[in-house]
């Protein structure tokens, strides 16, 4: 008796859990196999991981995996990617202006968010000079993305320094999948012009290619604490090209690369002069290029058993009148794997990078110029130690750079599947986050204040003996796949931070100098919960939530700095504690679906750009509501209109620590239509 | 530290409560999308395989599959009681272990087996009319008669129909020309 009470508890509990009446479970259990009636070749059309609606593989990955598909990408109805990543959970993703963001992933967020890893098909994108993403260069066709992987918590082991609260892998399709032409046109009150043309073609049985060009127009916003236009327009061009080639069985290459522009509009406040009025803002522009190539290519000795040679080119040039760089990163990696006896799968690796930088001197940054090398190897063994229910992985990088020496960042993870449908993985990891050139000799104007004894400066100076920050992260995690229409997956964490980055004082005689410093540690722990309901072919639903709670302070040694609170405040209180996202998918005629997608963010408080002492700028917690229609007139020609921002005429998401004044995006509408033949 | 654990303990309860529930008999009934369509497969590979016809007692008499291993979930083949294949029903029949005698099935379906198992089976000299049925890496070209593989995140599979011969089994042309892979 006591038994069944406690199962039927339990049953409760889990039916709160997963949002289910506790029917359902029963039914599912009981209804037929509904692929019985199926003939051969429909058996064999259908793939497994669009149905399961993650990659198979999912389940068995022990850490915490979202996927961004394309078809979400589309249904979302976002036209950039870092607000396709507001759909993963236990990121933070605010709007700044139209060509910024803050994207941060468990916490830390700011516009020079800086522990966070991005790779678009294995490229990093991740700046060396501030430790942080320009998000504005990374405009790609959102039609040519198969799926963006998010991985919350170290990746260091298989992704070296700076993956340290997460790696995020924009994957692009295979030119064999977009085969064709596609034309795409459309536009808006904010998205003034969206266009993009692709063209792709197989070369031979075992070559394809494609390319794609595409171009956008933003209309600028306007400023919070006024109504004045915020002077953020945004044009931005890019052409990409990719070849894929499979001459046999056992060999695989491809060759990409992108040339891109932007041209942009930016309001840089404050902006300080060394003559009256001193204080001031300017209305400027960025003017960005870059280009890169990257060849890949895999060998298979045998199942098992593959060789895979990665290099790639990198350049930029950015140049605004607050800040001014030009890039070149050249980066080799090879990586092979290979099933050792019945139980063990290394992975091993190495590689190498090298980072030209060149800065100018625009007066308000200065950064001396410099060229890194970074040298890195890392082992990694799976060890089966249950076939098909228990496994075990360690592994560690290693790598030499320039600033820190040598770092290590190891990790031990453990997955069991107790059943055909259930996953639990538990792990531990270390991570670190290397210095930025900022950081290590970069001088940043913070003030220029006139005395009677002439004009004085106060600069925030980089610090030769900046160390590396380090993270020792626990995590944990369940996921459930039932048969066909529900999926839940929770990840719960403990990061352990320390060697934080914050500023003190006392850098120069003036006493006006800061300086940047290793001075704040601290934890943070928080949950996140997918649940995805398909309960028919026409409808689905998908729930995220993410909590976090994070805790920092001021090592004891500086206690009295008054600059270390603001920033353990800012690292506190700059990312909602709860945020939660809801979307939902409806079929409801032929040929017409309805996207709809509501987002909670909790209440946050940031440091304005304009007031730095000023003890911060709280944001109400708010919704964004996006939705959109898509008609697909034809079987080639398809049309959307989509809102965003729906629920207020304007709303201040984020505002930036340096340079961007509080900026509200305003509400959009677009139209789009998409011709593929 | 203390709030932290506070509050987790609350968490791993839920999540343990989840996980009890899992293992009552209904919920572990639910099964992955991946071993349903296998078992569609198995299914219906019956339909295009004839059998010598002293393997059944007479043109009525059932066809048997069996299934054998861990990884062995009976209600995936649920709904397949109602159906017939030329003419005769099915059952479906689910053995503890490779050690039980396996010529009175017309299908052998192995999941899971693990390796060792597996090699002892292949390796016995038996040549009866028995269809064996597995996603073990190598099993076709072992000298399995069927195995699953994934292409391309679909699923497809591999005939020994050298094997299948020896066993007096005849496999339509058909889904000889559907298989990935024949030996």
């Amino acid at each position: 008796m006591k038994k069944t009470l406690l199962h039927n508890l339990c049953a409760c509990t889990a039916c709160i859990v997963s949002g289910l009446p506790v029917t359902c479970i029963g039914e599912v259990a009981a209804s037929q196999n509904e692929f019985i009636d199926m003939d051969l070749s429909q058996l064999m059309n259908i793939t497994i991981t669009s149905v399961s609606k993650r990659p198979q593989n999912l389940s068995d990955a022990a850490a915490a995996i979202f996927v961004i598909t394309a078809d979400d990408i589309k249904n979302s109805g976002v036209t950039n990617v870092p607000d396709a990543l507001a759909m993963a959970p236990g990121l933070q993703v605010a709007r700044i202006s139209s060509s910024k963001w803050s994207v941060s992933s468990r916490g830390f967020s700011g516009y020079t968010s800086n522990k966070l890893l991005i790779l678009i098909d294995g490229r990093s994108v991740y700046s060396a000079a501030y430790s942080g993403t320009f998000w504005d260069e990374q405009t790609v066709l959102l039609e040519d993305i198969d799926r963006i992987e998010v991985v919350r918590g170290p990746g260091g082991t298989l992704w070296g320094a700076n993956a340290v609260n997460g790696v995020i892998n924009i994957i692009t399709k295979k030119a064999e999948d977009t085969q064709g032409v596609m034309l795409t046109a459309g536009g808006g009150n904010q998205d003034r012009i969206m266009s993009a043309a692709r063209i792709g073609g197989a070369l031979n049985d075992s070559i394809h290619g494609r390319l794609s060009l595409s171009y956008n127009d933003r209309e600028e916003n306007s400023l919070a604490l006024s109504d004045l236009q915020s002077g953020d327009a945004w044009e931005s061009m890019r052409s990409s090209f990719r070849l894929d080639g499979e001459p046999s069985a056992k060999v695989k290459w491809t060759v990409q690369g992108d040339l891109y522009k932007n041209d942009e509009e930016q309001l840089i406040s404050p902006f300080w002069t060394t003559s009256p009025p001193y204080f001031n803002s300017r209305y400027g522009s960025v003017d960005d290029e870059g280009a890169n190539i990257m060849v890949h290519y895999e060998y298979e000795f045998a199942s098992e058993n593959k060789l895979t040679v990665q290099t790639y080119y990198d350049y930029s040039d950015r140049a605004d009148d607050f800040y001014q760089q030009t890039f070149n990163v050249y980066d080799l990696d090879l990586q092979y794997q290979m099933g050792v006896g019945k139980s063990n799968n290394l992975t091993m690796g190495t590689g190498f990078r090298q980072t030209q930088a060149d800065f100018a001197d625009t007066g308000q940054v200065s950064i001396t110029d410099r060229t890194d090398e970074l040298y890195s190897a890392f082992l990694q063994d799976e060890i089966t130690l249950l076939p098909n229910r228990l496994w075990f992985t360690m592994g560690s990088k290693w790598e030499y750079n320039d600033y820190t020496g040598s770092e290590w960042q190891p990790s031990a993870r453990i997955l069991w599947k107790p059943a055909v449908n259930h996953s639990l993985w538990s792990s531990v990891a270390r991570a670190v986050r290397t210095p930025s050139m900022v950081e290590t000799t970069g001088e940043i104007l913070l003030a220029v204040v006139p005395t009677e004894s002439g004009v004085l400066q106060s600069n925030l100076r980089g610090n030769e003996d900046f160390q590396s920050e380090e993270l020792v992260a626990y995590e944990a995690g369940y996921r459930w796949q039932t048969s066909v229409d529900v999926s839940l997956d929770m990840s719960i964490f403990y990061n352990d931070y320390e060697e934080i980055y914050n500023v003190t004082s006392g850098a120069s005689a003036s006493g006006l100098d800061l300086s940047f410093n290793n001075g704040i540690s601290g934890d943070s722990h928080g949950l996140e919960l997918v649940v995805d309901w398909k309960p028919a072919r026409w409808l689905s639903f998908q729930a995220v939530y993410s909590y976090i709670d994070m805790s920092f302070d001021v090592n004891s040694s500086d206690s009295s700095e008054l600059f270390g609170s603001i920033l353990t405040n800012h690292v506190e209180n700059a990312s909602p504690q709860n945020q939660l996202s809801m979307r939902s998918t409806i079929d409801f005629a032929k040929d017409w679906r309805l996207n709809l997608w509501l987002r909670y963010i909790d209440e946050i408080m940031v440091i304005n750009s304009e007031d730095f002492l000023g003890g911060g700028l709280v944001i109400d917690d708010y919704f964004i509501f996006n939705a959109n229609i898509t008609w697909s007139i034809t079987e080639n020609i398809e049309l959307t209109l989509a809102g965003q921002n729906l629920l207020e005429d304007r709303q201040l998401q984020y505002a930036s620590e340096y340079t961007t004044p509080p900026t509200t995006i305003e509400r959009g509408f677009y139209g789009k239509v998409t011709w593929s033949f | 530290m203390e709030g932290f654990l506070r509050k987790y303990t609350a968490i791993i309860l839920v999540l343990l409560c989840v996980i009890l529930t899992s293992f009552h008999s209904e919920v572990l009934a639910v099964t992955a999308i991946e071993s349903k369509v296998k078992a569609a497969f198995v299914v219906n590979f019956a339909r295009f395989i004839s059998w010598p016809e002293e393997s059944f007692q007479g043109a009525t008499a059932p066809l048997v599959i069996c299934t054998v291993g861990n990884g062995v979930d009976e209600a995936v083949f649920s709904g397949i009681e109602t159906k017939k294949i030329k003419g005769r029903p099915i059952i479906l029949k689910n053995l503890k272990s490779l050690d039980e005698p396996v010529e009175s099935c017309h299908l052998l379906y192995l999941q899971d087996v693990g390796g060792e198992g597996l090699r002892t089976y292949l390796n016995k000299s038996d040549t009866s009319p028995v269809v064996s049925i597995s996603e073990s890496d190598g099993f076709a070209s072992l000298g399995g008669t069927i195995e699953f593989v994934k292409v391309k995140d679909r699923l497809s599979f591999k005939i020994n129909n050298t094997k299948a011969k020896e066993r007096k089994l005849r496999i339509n042309a058909s889904l000889l020309n559907l298989a990935e892979e024949v030996y």
